[in-house]
């Protein structure tokens, strides 16, 4: 079984950089010249970038980074540990078992090393980027039977206009907006956040002291705070669903990088903490009044 | 390049003085579910006049917008956009012409 140890920066190269090494007792000097970069053991070999170099004292955020580096190496210590049994092993008559026993070692390990990849997604600094962007419409639909509200996202080519009934509700349409859906990823870890319930954001103009959306508002008045509400689907949280707490903490995370002005903060909250959808003065953002996407 | 420069070497029209922050790429669109997924800096070029644009322009972080074809905004998009710190332009031209002026004002 490889091992890896964290070692200092490489003098030869800049005090940027920081080598994990998967297999012990080779001095660093030699595995870097020669295996680094091509090699045989350049799978074994791992780069991460510090701002701080290998002070990780002085700087929090290396420090949580490493952690999330070093916990990463062990799904590819257990990987390799597998390759290392003979491809034999698993061939021939004794095919069957072959198979059979790497199941059953997939099956104790996998628990542990999909542990470790979760520790390891925990620990990253995420940088959300939109993915798997899709047009479509914002179609709202009322029924006149309880007076509730539902809406949802169609990528059709015309947004669904018919009257249908569903058990005790009598849906008719009301309106369509044209509108754009998007998931989350991760640039760093690859983690995905799906947003498959948020269907529109909508700004809160601060018309209601009493309303939770105002509230949020109003926790941080040292800074630019501006609230932005996740809508999902149905406003009546009849199902007591809103969106996840995973996706508000993503979307948060991706609106606040990269402000030109540090006092400014943007809060993403979920629709539920609304007081009233009826006297909600909110901005949706979505484009009114267009009704052909082509 | 900062606002300010950009309005002095297009001949814009300022409708508030709210923030001059750099820019860093220009986004031409009319649609706001278009503009939700720009990266922040960018100066915002468009038709669309409505208080929605600027909640949307608010929320990526845009340099500032500039609304084409002699388009004006309203006083309450105006003060909206004013408390948000995004500056709002104008240009009596077309936006094609508009494109051809920023990047021979030297915006890339």
């Amino acid at each position: 079984m490889t091992t890896r140890s964290q070692l200092a920066n490489f003098k030869k190269t800049t005090d940027f950089f920081k080598f994990f090494i998967v297999k012990r007792n080779f001095p660093i000097a030699f595995l870097l010249y020669h295996t680094v970069p091509a090699g045989t053991s350049k799978d074994r070999v791992k780069f991460a970038y510090y701002e701080c170099g290998h002070r990780m004292d002085v700087r929090k955020a290396d420090l949580i980074k490493a952690k999330g580096d070093l916990t990463g190496i062990y799904p590819l210590v257990a990987a390799a540990a597998v390759k290392k049994i003979p491809a034999a092993f698993f061939e021939g008559p004794s095919l069957f078992f072959g198979v059979a026993l790497r199941s059953f070692f997939w099956y104790i390990m996998r628990p542990e090393i999909l542990k470790m990849k979760t520790m390891a997604k925990a620990a990253c600094q995420h940088k959300w980027v939109m993915t798997n962007i899709r047009s479509g419409y914002l179609v709202i639909e009322g029924c006149f039977h309880c007076r509730n509200r539902i809406s949802f996202f169609s990528d059709e080519p015309v947004p669904p206009i018919d009257d249908y009934q569903e058990g005790e509700h009598f849906w008719s349409h009301l309106a369509d907006y044209q509108a754009s859906k998007f998931d989350l990823k991760c640039e760093r870890c690859g983690q995905e956040v799906p947003l498959k319930e948020v269907m529109a954001t909508m700004l809160c103009m601060r018309c209601n002291p009493e309303c939770g959306v105002y509230q949020a508002g109003s926790q941080d008045r040292d800074r630019k705070t501006w609230v932005y509400v996740a809508l999902c689907a149905n406003t009546s949280h009849a199902t007591g669903q809103c969106i996840t707490n995973e996706g508000l903490r993503a979307l948060n995370e991706y609106f606040n990088s990269g402000f030109q002005d540090p006092a400014k903060k943007i809060i993403v909250v979920p629709c539920d903490l609304r007081k009233s959808v009826d006297t909600c003065q909110g901005i949706v953002l979505a484009d009114v009044g267009l009704t052909e996407m082509y | 390049m900062k606002v300010s420069e950009v309005v002095a070497k297009a001949d814009l029209r300022s409708f508030n003085e709210a923030g001059d922050k750099d820019i860093k790429g220009v986004y031409i669109s009319d649609m706001v579910s278009d503009i939700i997924g720009i990266k922040e800096g960018n100066l915002l070029v468009t038709l669309q006049t409505h208080k929605n644009l600027i909640a949307a322009a608010n929320l990526v972080d845009v340099a500032a917008v500039v609304f084409s074809r002699g388009k004006t905004p309203a006083e309450d998009v105006i003060a909206l956009a004013s408390k948000a710190g995004i500056r709002l332009l104008g240009y009596d031209g077309d936006t094609w012409t508009l494109a051809k002026k920023l990047y021979e004002s030297g915006v890339r």
